[in-house]
């Protein structure tokens, strides 16, 4: 069969029932459904594992410092799923630049703000509420949402691997790690080192296993 | 890198075809495809020359445009879109053929012709491209094959047209100094 007409026979196919596309070209309500799916999955196991910290509703309302902490990890987690989704979407490397930016700005300022936490704690460090497994907690329960994610990158095109699952396991591990943050204990040493470590290591096993993980073509 | 009306009129044409595509309109969807096949195979036959695997390439890239259809923004250009997609593509076939590559380094070592360098000089310049910091290689993919100007691969890159050029030179000077690397 002469090139020019596998080719067109190609395009015929492809073109026959060709099935509309829904969002095409955005990558927020890909990643806005994915951080629902990851809450979902983190909360139920935390709630299947154990308690929450008791009294942390009213910790919350009490001590506007520990309430911003919380919502900047809350900014952070969601503004990396975001940008992970956003490696899928080619030749938009404009927007692509500007949003890995305000995750990763952001990821640093939650840190930093826990660091802060170390000398002037935003509430009063208590050993109440102690998970005793909670620094495989995170990394256990951010994994089925990062091989969910890579599912779902893998059906898009991903032009560096390593960077998309990088920013996709931060954003798996950032979110068990801001989940512990008011289901354990409240210690900024502990957090940073049994909730936050073991959550931003998701991002590394990324980096590590990105090819794998999502190359298809 | 000047404006090109042809270029223009392309992707105006384009972007309106595939915008009717993502609703699901086959009719304007095979006509995308089959004038996007001949501008994938000028591009492949510009770029890499009479290789054998010109036709690989521009089917590989037509069905990596179709898997990934979705991933194009009805909003932004349709060019560096495509153009991102082919430049991958074409890469993965090149580097994938390895029989390829075997003949025809084997085809330098035994001999000096002019037909037997060229192919490896591609594959070296392929090679060297890869080689490039991202964003010098970002530049050159965009302006030289994708054949957008300075002010186009400075609103897709948010960087400046000043900074655009400074990469791009930097590049070029980058590709000719390993190519003469190559041929010591």
């Amino acid at each position: 069969m002469s090139t020019q007409r596998q080719r067109d026979e190609l395009i015929a196919g492809l073109a026959t029932d060709l099935r509309p596309v829904r969002g095409p070209g955005r990558a927020w309500p890909m990643a806005l459904a994915w951080l629902l799916v990851a809450a979902v999955i983190t909360s139920g196991s935390l709630l299947v594992t154990g308690e929450i910290r008791p009294g942390v509703a009213n910790q919350l309302v009490d001590y506007p410092r520990y309430l911003v902490e919380m919502l900047l990890g809350v900014a952070a987690v969601a503004t990396l799923g975001l940008a992970a989704f956003q490696t899928g979407f080619p030749g938009d490397e404009a927007r692509l630049t500007r949003r890995t930016r305000l995750a990763l700005g952001l990821l640093a300022i939650w840190i930093a703000t826990l660091l802060t936490g170390l000398v002037d704690p935003a509430l009063e460090p208590s050993m109440l509420g102690k998970r005793e497994y909670c620094w495989w907690e995170t990394p256990l329960y951010a994994l089925p949402a990062f091989v969910l994610g890579c599912v779902w990158l893998r059906g898009l095109y991903v032009l560096n691997y390593r960077w998309s699952a990088a920013l996709l396991g931060l954003a798996a591990g950032s979110l068990p790690a801001l989940a512990m943050q008011v289901a354990c204990m409240y210690d900024p040493a502990h957090g940073l080192v049994r909730h936050l470590l073991p959550g931003l290591a998701v991002g590394l096993i990324g980096a590590f296993a990105g090819r794998i993980a999502l190359q298809r073509r | 890198m000047t404006d090109d009306p042809r270029r223009l009129e392309d992707e105006k044409r384009w972007s309106e075809l595939m915008k009717r595509a993502q609703l699901g309109d086959s009719a304007a969807y095979e006509r995308l495809l089959v004038e996007l096949g001949h501008a994938i195979e000028a591009y492949v036959r510009n770029r890499f020359g009479g290789i054998d695997l010109v036709e690989d390439c521009v089917q590989e890239c037509l069905l990596t445009i179709h898997r990934v259809r979705r991933t194009w923004n009805p909003d932004r250009s349709f060019r560096p879109w495509l153009f991102t997609i082919v430049r991958n593509q074409t890469i993965d076939v090149l580097r994938r053929d390895r029989s390829w590559r075997r003949s025809e380094r084997a085809a330098v070592e035994s001999g000096t012709s002019r037909e037997a360098d060229e192919p490896t000089r591609l594959v070296d310049g392929v090679v060297a491209l890869q080689a490039l910091p991202e964003p010098q290689r970002q530049v050159i993919l965009l302006a030289k094959y994708g054949g957008l100007t300075a002010a186009e691969v400075a609103h897709e890159m948010g960087i400046s047209e000043g900074a655009v050029k400074v990469r791009l030179h930097r590049a070029l000077k980058a590709i000719a100094s390993y190519l003469r690397e190559q041929d010591t």
